[in-house]
């Protein structure tokens, strides 16, 4: 109620700690002082005690004096027989004393009043005189009078017009009936504890006034600001009525009055609920001390005449004015509500799309449920060498699917090589045949390239649950979405416009889905927390290219792209597991895993990430053991760097080979020119001391110098001579080659290694507390 | 407890109040003995704001309190302390501030005898409460006292109606409608609150009323528990107001 927390919305004062309830104390005690119940009220004369009254109402069960005035006293009573409860009003005997006449004015206006039967009229049951007292038994009101209701809370415009034509209905029947009230004021006005309006104290002002017992005005119950209790009694001596609230020829020919002086009652009234105050002397109007609606001015204005004639004609008059302005009041408010309702189909309709998903989540279920079930047949398949690249493991993929035809599923490990394709059918049987013969022919168009490494084996029933989800995402997920938007959209407007939230359906759903979303969130931490725990060791690896020059600075975002594949490839993690003996190590059972079981649970435990603009990445890896999380992540970190030595120096050794080739080749050139050198020299008979040297011309000259040589000899000689230049040139070449050789092996030495380890994993203390890979991985384990 | 809440639902029908049980066997009857023991602690904390008021810090001012009580619950304490019109509100500053004299005093010879004892100098020095160097701002010793007691008087009231509306199944309505105890609600919050508690405007307004008219009930019923006279309920209500400022 406070907008300031600080600050008593009533006096403004500054509300400290010590204020109880968080309440201004000053206002509290305040409050507490006000006097409203019988107990505290001014009163001019005792009222008499409910023993008394008891012993005068045999017939009545007198429970408590709930109002009393200067002349009489209210108490509720029970009829036994009808089991209701009264009001019983009695005025002391006294009166009659005084006045003779009264009695017989008593009787003759209870009868009058017994004829009111109106819903906004309190009714009288009976009258008449018990004991010491003259009563009126009535219907007992379980509410407050009007007066009670303005201290409690001050009324709004809207309430105020919603009563006054109530009040109008009431006094109009009346004086249809010839009856005036006389004396109408917010203490004769009740509302019940349903909020209806029932009026009061009929004409009792007539009865008592005109005993003649003139005793002067008592008008301590405004002007004090303190009220006289619940349906009291006109006083003594005021009169036809009480002062502030009657009209001007009431006070001054109280035997001249008409109807039209309730009118005037009925304006001070109005007045006093649009503003809390009276109107005296030149008085405001309404709209300037309230919110009111400016019309509402010329009727109080109206009704407030000091001359009768120029009142409303009637109290129908009045309600009719009223309720001109309220329906345009009314017209307003439907204006607002129509936005307000329009805002409140966008939040249901919000929801309605959101709850599109779960809905075609359960629809799909029951799909599935009626469908012929389909059985999945699964393959695992591996391209090899384990350094394809991952568009050309792509393309094999692609390949895959389309031999596999329609009913073909698959599931790649990205960046490795592996991949899954899946065959659904009606039949397992024939689920698994399709499958193998899909995996063959696969292999067949990829001649030495698919290795397989799981066939498939006939499947059990499908667990169709993922699917479904799938499906019921895919299917709901865009409604969904729109919805959010439009829910988010809505509660904003509402929150702008201060709507109260409906208080209906929609409300509620809003709140179930808190809680379920709270209690799914609370379920899952709860879960992480019996999920094994699991160590994260994580080295830092610097990655570079060996030949910078080679790669333009536009290619380096691909070259890291390839190499976070590159970790995760088989060519990596085979020689991993290898080394680290993981297919026992990460096997759960007593058997150790297929090479590829153990791949794919340790590709899943890796974690990459490049660390933006440094060349620097992060490897990480996820494993129950913390000593074999850190073995296992530097011995990745190692295999790697070996990997990219070798990938650097296998077109090396490529190329060495092809030397050792070639000299093989040579060699045996080089043999055959030297066998062929040979016999031409044994056949001339030549001596050539060394034949290997290319001196040997000399000697060739010398032998030519022979004049006995004949033109046989001469062609043996030369013959000779051109073999062994085959042989030397073709020796040349031999050794040109090893010579090659030796400066391809100076290469590899020359490695520089450009990518290295900057951090090496050390045993993880603390296991990974919380992550969604602990949950995932939990539970499929 | 108990009777106290009865109190604040039937107050026509007239109970010996605590204060009259005190009063008229001087203490000496095992009921008076409980019934002021009950009001003991039902004024526990504006004894404590008083001593604090007067430079004690929080714990030595519980303590003191603490020693004050059981001292006034020894049998003979009660007869020697002056009581004023019959209102225990008075007695116990009374007494309070005799005690205090009374400690002040032992301390003085405890000092003498070589017990240091840890005093503020400020406001230790004399403990006399209407001695105190008051700051200028703040209300002289015997009206924060009062002021301090009116409070309890309200939170106890406040306590008791919320326990009375929560044996009722009302809590709710108690904590939504408390705000109107001040005054008047802020524009709109009347259609709020009503549609929150599922009434009409019209009936709000009723419960509104009512509410008021049980926590009036409820505070008088708790001011006469410490009054002799059960008329004197309303003069002693609008000494409270006017200790609170008003």
């Amino acid at each position: 109620m406070n907008t300031d927390p600080l600050l008593c919305s009533s006096c403004g004062a500054v509300l400290d700690a010590s204020a109880p309830g968080g309440l201004c104390p000053r206002c509290l005690m305040a409050g507490a002082l006000l006097p409203t119940d019988p107990a505290t009220g001014p009163r001019l004369s005792a009222p008499p005690t409910v023993e008394q009254v008891a012993a005068a109402f045999p017939q009545l069960e007198v429970l408590a004096l709930i109002g009393a005035g200067g002349m009489g006293a209210v108490f509720r009573a029970r009829q036994p027989k009808l089991h209701r409860l009264v009001a019983l009003k009695v005025l002391p005997a006294s009166l009659a004393e005084r006045d003779p006449a009264f009695a017989e004015r008593f009787e003759r206006e209870g009868q009058m009043l017994a004829r009111l039967h109106h819903p906004n009229i309190v009714t009288v049951y009976d009258s008449g005189r018990a004991g010491d007292f003259f009563y009126l038994l009535m219907e007992h009101v379980d509410g407050v009078n009007l007066r009670q209701a303005m201290r409690a809370s001050r009324f709004t415009p809207a309430q105020a017009l919603a009563i006054v034509p109530r009040i109008c209905d009431a006094l109009q029947f009346a004086h249809d009936e010839g009856v005036l009230h006389r004396d109408i004021k917010p203490e004769n006005i009740l509302l019940d504890a349903k909020g209806r309006v029932k009026l009061a104290d009929f004409g009792i002002g007539k009865i008592i006034g005109e005993s003649g017992t003139r005793v002067p005005p008592v008008n301590a119950d405004i002007t004090a600001g303190t009220a006289v209790p619940q349906s009291s009694l006109t006083q003594t001596g005021t009169a036809l009525g009480t002062p502030q609230y009657m009209a001007p020829e009431q006070r001054d020919r109280p035997e001249q009055v008409d109807h039209r002086a309730d009118i005037y009652s009925l304006g001070v009234v109005f007045y006093e609920l649009l503003t809390g105050e009276l109107p005296v002397g030149k008085f405001a109007p309404p709209s300037e001390l309230s919110a009111s609606d400016p019309r509402v001015d010329a009727i109080v204005r109206q009704a407030l005449e000091k001359e009768r004639d120029r009142r409303q004609h009637s109290a129908g008059e009045v309600r009719t004015q009223v309720e001109t302005i309220a329906g345009i009041a009314y017209a307003d408010s439907l204006k607002a509500g129509a936005a307000r309702n329009k805002r409140r189909k966008l939040i249901r309709l919000g929801i309605a799309l959101l709850l599109c998903l779960p809905l075609c989540v359960l629809a799909l279920s029951a799909l599935a449920y009626w469908f012929p079930r389909q059985y999945a047949a699964r393959v695992m398949l591996e391209v090899t060498p384990r350094t394809s690249t991952p568009a050309d493991i792509a393309r094999i993929q692609k390949q895959a699917m389309e031999l596999g035809g329609k009913s073909v599923g698959w599931s790649s490990h990205k960046g490795t090589g592996l991949f899954d394709l899946t065959i659904y059918d009606p039949n397992p049987q024939q689920a698994a045949e399709r499958a193998n013969a899909l995996a063959l022919s696969v292999q067949e168009r990829n001649p030495a390239r698919i290795k397989i490494l799981e066939e498939a084996e006939p499947p059990p029933a499908i667990r169709p649950l993922p699917y479904i989800l799938r499906g019921g995402v895919i299917l709901g997920g865009l409604p969904a979405a729109v919805g959010l938007v439009l829910l988010i959209v809505g509660l904003a407007k509402a929150r702008e416009a201060r709507d109260a939230l409906p208080a209906g359906a929609s409300v509620r759903f809003l709140r179930i889905v808190t809680v379920l979303v709270a209690l799914l969130g609370i379920a899952f931490w709860v879960t992480t927390l019996f999920l094994p725990r699991e160590y994260l060791a994580t080295t830092t690896m610097e990655i570079q290219p060996e030949n910078q020059a080679s790669y333009p600075s536009a290619l380096y975002p691909q070259f890291f792209a390839n190499q976070l594949l590159i970790f995760r490839s088989t060519a990596i993690l085979y020689p991993v597991i290898e080394r680290l003996g993981l297919t026992n190590e990460l096997s759960k059972s007593q058997r150790p895993l297929a090479p590829h079981q153990a791949f794919i649970m340790l590709n899943d435990s890796l974690e990459l990430q490049e660390i933006r603009n440094t060349g620097l990445i992060k490897l990480g890896v996820y494993n129950r053991d913390p000593a074999m999380a850190a073995a296992i992540a530097n011995t990745i970190a190692l295999v790697y760097l070996e990997q990219r030595r070798k990938d650097w120096e296998r077109p090396i050794q490529r190329g060495l080979e092809q030397l050792a080739e070639e000299i093989q080749k040579q060699r045996e050139v080089v043999d055959a020119a030297a066998l062929e050198m040979a016999r031409n020299r044994e056949r001339g008979g030549f001596t050539d001391r060394a034949p290997d040297s290319e001196d040997s011309n000399l000697s060739l000259s010398e032998e030519k110098a022979d004049p006995n040589s004949s033109s046989d000899e001469k062609e043996r000689l030369s013959s000779y001579v051109k073999a062994k230049t085959i042989y030397l040139r073709e020796k040349r070449i031999y050794e040109a080659t090893q010579h090659n050789v030796s400066d391809e092996r100076m290469k590899i030495n020359d490695y520089h290694e450009p990518s290295k380890i900057w951090v090496k994993a050390e045993l993880p203390t603390e296991p990974m507390r919380f992550s969604f890979r602990r949950l995932r991985y939990g539970f499929s384990r | 407890m108990g009777s106290l809440d009865n109190v604040a639902s039937d107050e026509n029908v007239f109970h010996p109040t605590r204060w009259t049980l005190v009063e008229r066997t001087r203490g000496d009857s095992p009921e008076a003995r409980a019934a002021l023991s009950e009001l003991c602690a039902a004024y526990y904390a504006p004894v404590v704001a008083f001593l604090q008021r007067s430079g004690r810090g929080e714990d030595a001012a519980r303590e003191e309190a603490h020693g004050f009580f059981a001292h006034l619950l020894e049998r003979d304490a009660l007869g020697g302390a002056e009581r004023e019109r019959g209102r225990f509100r008075s007695y116990l500053l009374g007494a309070l501030k005799h005690f205090l004299a009374r400690e002040h005093e032992r301390a003085q010879r405890q000092k003498r005898g070589g017990g240091s004892v840890a005093v503020p100098l400020d406001a230790g020095t004399d403990t006399s409460p209407g001695l105190i160097l008051a700051e200028a701002h703040t209300l002289p010793p015997d009206a924060f006292f009062d002021r301090q007691w009116a409070l309890a008087v309200l939170d106890r009231a406040l306590a008791a109606l919320e326990r009375e509306c929560a044996a009722e199944g009302k809590a709710d309505d108690f904590s939504r409608l408390k705000p109107w105890l001040t005054g008047d609600a802020a524009h709109g919050e009347q259609t709020a609150t009503a549609g929150a508690l599922g009434m009409s405007e019209g009936a709000l307004k009723v419960a509104v009323h009512r509410l008021r008219r049980r926590f009036r009930a409820a505070v008088k019923a708790e001011i006469a528990q410490t009054l002799a006279a059960p008329d004197a309920v309303e003069d002693e209500m609008r000494q409270l107001f006017a200790a609170l400022g008003g």
